[in-house]
């Protein structure tokens, strides 16, 4: 019963701590802080909707000119692990992948280009968008020297063979939403 | 030194005047609801231009045709494209046999094609070439029940060759397996589009 009464009490007592404490804080803040803070919260809400909404029309945009272009086009979605390879409006392919843990991360709604494509015994074959990302197949997964540092992904050899010969030099690849 | 403690940011912002706040938040809202209107013009203008008909893939390097509508797979075939052969005859004439690349189109549809033999159908097999209307030109049940035609002479079209089907093993055209044959050759219509790549 006494061990009952010391608890309560201190549970009062913690209780009056955390009101007094609150009811100080509410004593700094006059009707102008918290419309200013309204205010900044407002802000900080809409500069991150601008920023999404930006992003969405950037991929809008890249889909509008690839519709009424004559180019192949990817499409990642990384959040899925899954990704299209497309013409105008049209899917050719859909596909799987995987990305390898590397120091930097494949770039997040991003409009890439294919630099190069490599073949041959000693580097095997890739398609390469500059240093912001290369696409393998998971058979051929070994890079060397400077791509070890280039973020990767990861395609089943079927799919890697496809993208392959599908698409060239100048080719676009889009890192954002389906 | 600020007396205040808090990063440079939250000092400009209480340096900032309630107003001037209020007009950048007024601001970045326009800003906000021009691009929400702007995303939905495109929005919009990209639906316009989807449509649900089905059309044909081919993936000439798996040797995969898959008959897609929209995103959804309605049949997904093993077939036979070109061979990526090239034949030469003494004169110099000479063919590569590679499937067309790109996007064509189904211009017309038969039922028991017939095979018109062309030339370097002789050649290959060194035989004299005959006139063009010679009728030993004219071959039957060679070609499957079906086919569908893409111009230029290429066509998706049956194989008695089944077993060659998953390889590249034809002179351009796109053989399929009977059933599928049947499959497409009944969902597709003169139209429908073919990518071939």
């Amino acid at each position: 019963m006494a061990f009952h009464q010391r608890a309560h009490t201190s549970i009062a007592a913690v209780l009056l701590v955390v009101l007094s404490v609150f009811l100080l804080g509410m004593q700094g803040q006059s009707p102008e802080d918290i419309e200013r803070q309204k205010l900044v919260d407002q802000q900080a809400d809409l500069s991150k909707r601008i920023a999404s909404l930006n992003h969405e029309q950037d991929f809008l945009l890249m889909q509008k000119a690839f519709y009424a272009s004559d180019s192949k086009y990817i499409l990642i979605d990384l959040p899925t692990r899954t990704g299209m390879l497309k013409y105008r409006n049209r899917v050719l392919r859909t596909f799987a992948f995987t990305t390898t843990a590397g120091k930097r991360p494949v770039p997040r709604n991003t409009v890439l280009k294919v630099t190069a494509k490599t073949d041959g015994k000693e580097r095997g074959r890739m398609l390469l968008f500059g240093d912001a990302l290369l696409i393998q197949s998971k058979r051929s997964s070994s890079v060397a020297g400077n791509e070890k540092k280039v973020p990767r992904i990861l395609v089943g050899s079927k799919d890697f063979a496809a993208l392959y010969y599908a698409v060239g030099e100048g080719s676009m690849l889009h890192t954002g939403k389906r | 030194m600020p007396l205040s403690e808090g990063s440079a940011e939250e000092q400009n912002i209480q340096n900032i005047s309630i107003e001037q706040l209020r007009a950048k938040v007024a601001v970045l809202e326009q800003e906000a609801t021009r691009l929400e209107e702007q995303n939905q013009g495109l929005r919009q203008m990209l639906k316009e231009q989807e449509d649900n008909e089905v059309y044909i893939v081919v993936d000439t390097e798996n040797n995969r045709l898959t008959l897609r509508q929209g995103d959804a797979v309605l049949l997904r075939a093993v077939v036979g494209t070109g061979s990526r052969q090239f034949i030469e005859e003494e004169t110099g004439r000479n063919w590569y046999f590679e499937s067309p690349m790109g996007s064509l189109t189904v211009l017309g549809k038969e039922r028991n094609p017939v095979w018109i033999r062309p030339d370097w159908s002789y050649v290959e097999e060194n035989m004299p070439v005959p006139a063009e209307n010679d009728p030993d030109r004219i071959v039957r049940e060679v070609l499957g029940k079906y086919a569908l035609i893409l111009g230029n002479g290429y066509k998706i079209h049956g194989t008695k060759y089944t077993d060659l089907l998953g390889t590249h093993f034809t002179h351009g055209c796109v053989s399929v397996g009977d059933k599928d044959l049947e499959a497409l050759y009944k969902t597709v219509k003169i139209g429908t589009k073919v990518y071939i790549y």
